[in-house]
């Protein structure tokens, strides 16, 4: 049986998307959207992950991203979008990452315009392996994002031998840090080092002003977070900029 | 195709003569090597992208360590790039003092017309070059006290 054939016959939960937006907060622009899966109700992605067979999830991984694109160009989305990638998939299929590029072309999609996130706890576990896999395809164009950053015990470590082109932080570190000195002296460090690497660093998670504004004054500007809009459900929602005080 | 980004610090004080023999000297042996790039030179302090085949790129870089009139090389990034940034350029070169650098606001007036850094996009090659304006990633401070 082909692999199409084998996605098109799973008996997949059904599922959509919602959409959240990235904002840079200086020139008021959305960066990127981050398709976010959900139930056809609108269910959180939980309820529906946890009906995949284990065994089954990397097949599911690939096949979310080829809807989550064909969905976001029903929207007419205008930037970037970042899709989420479980690097077992990488590991365990080789079409993981190639039915992405195929379901972009298929849309026409640029190749540039999609980041892949995956999670910090995920990929520390074999570092070399996951960089050498996804280099091949960054050759092409495709971005890499570490979502989760800060949130493991890998940390800084993590930039030594691969420097992905966004990094996301934490939205543990996010937290009530106007208030937290451990937290601003972290992530001030992981600020320095991916400006010295010429990273990307998004705020995630951020729900209150002071959060924004602490964050906003150690020169970080790209946000996610209710702050500035609640994910979209199969929509690109309003966006708020708040005001500094 | 990968780029390759690193810093390094003069060893002697370069007159704006031999710096223009060694950019003839470099522009001569990128293009034979299909390697493109540019180069950032200001008090005392090198800062270059080169971008090419793996195999060039490394070659060169390897070269490069042998050459007295530098030191102290840091590599800051090599990693695959899906096209050129500098496509038309065997080596863009620039040379601004230290106060000039500082001066570049979001480096708008940087990327003027005329220089290598016109429409380069967003990219790391760009961020990066961002940071060395910034101040980052150069190992030899700028002193007012040289001529």
């Amino acid at each position: 049986m082909s692999l199409g054939m084998e996605l098109h016959n799973a008996p997949d939960p059904n599922f959509t998307f919602a959409f959240q937006p990235i904002v840079d907060t200086e020139s008021r622009e959305v960066l990127s959207y981050e398709a976010l899966i959900r139930g056809s109700g609108n269910q959180p992605a939980y309820q529906i992950l946890e009906q995949v067979p284990a065994e089954r999830m990397h097949l599911f991984d690939e096949k979310a991203r080829m809807e989550a694109i064909g969905l976001a160009m029903r929207l007419g989305i205008g930037c970037d979008l970042n899709l989420n990638l479980l690097p077992s998939s990488l590991y365990s299929s080789p079409t993981a990452i190639l039915s992405t590029m195929e379901a972009a072309n298929r849309y026409h999609l640029p190749i540039t315009r999609i980041v892949l996130e995956v999670t910090e706890g995920e990929i520390i576990a074999d570092m070399t392996h996951f960089a050498s896999l996804i280099n091949e395809y960054r050759g092409l164009g495709l971005k890499v994002a570490i979502d989760d950053f800060g949130a493991g015990y890998s940390g800084l470590n993590l930039l030594v031998n691969f420097q992905p082109d966004q990094i996301k932080l934490d939205m543990f570190l996010v937290r009530g840090i106007e208030a937290h000195g451990p937290r601003q002296a972290i992530v001030r460090a992981i600020d320095q080092a991916c400006r010295d690497l010429g990273i990307d660093v998004i705020a995630e998670g951020v729900e209150t002003i002071a959060e924004y504004e602490w964050l906003a004054n150690q020169g970080v500007r790209l946000f996610q977070g209710y702050l500035f809009a609640k994910p979209g459900f199969e929509s690109f929602p309003p966006i708020h900029y708040p005001e500094c005080s | 195709m990968i780029h390759l980004i690193y810093a390094s610090v003069e060893t002697q004080a370069f007159s704006s003569a031999q710096l223009t023999e060694l950019l003839q000297k470099a522009r001569v042996k990128n293009e034979d090597l299909h390697i493109t790039g540019m180069l950032l030179y200001s008090d005392g302090n090198f800062f270059q992208v080169l971008e090419g085949e793996p195999d060039s790129v490394d070659g060169m870089y390897k070269k490069l360590h042998l050459d007295k009139r530098h030191q102290q090389l840091t590599m800051i990034v090599r990693e695959p790039i899906a096209k050129r940034y500098f496509a038309d350029w065997s080596m863009g070169f620039s040379s601004v003092t230290p106060e000039e650098l500082r001066q570049v606001d979001g480096l708008n007036d940087f990327f003027r017309d005329g220089s290598c850094f016109v429409g380069l996009d967003n990219g790391r090659a760009k961020k990066l070059l961002a940071t060395f304006a910034e101040g980052r990633w150069r190992a030899r401070l700028a002193s007012t006290e040289r001529p």
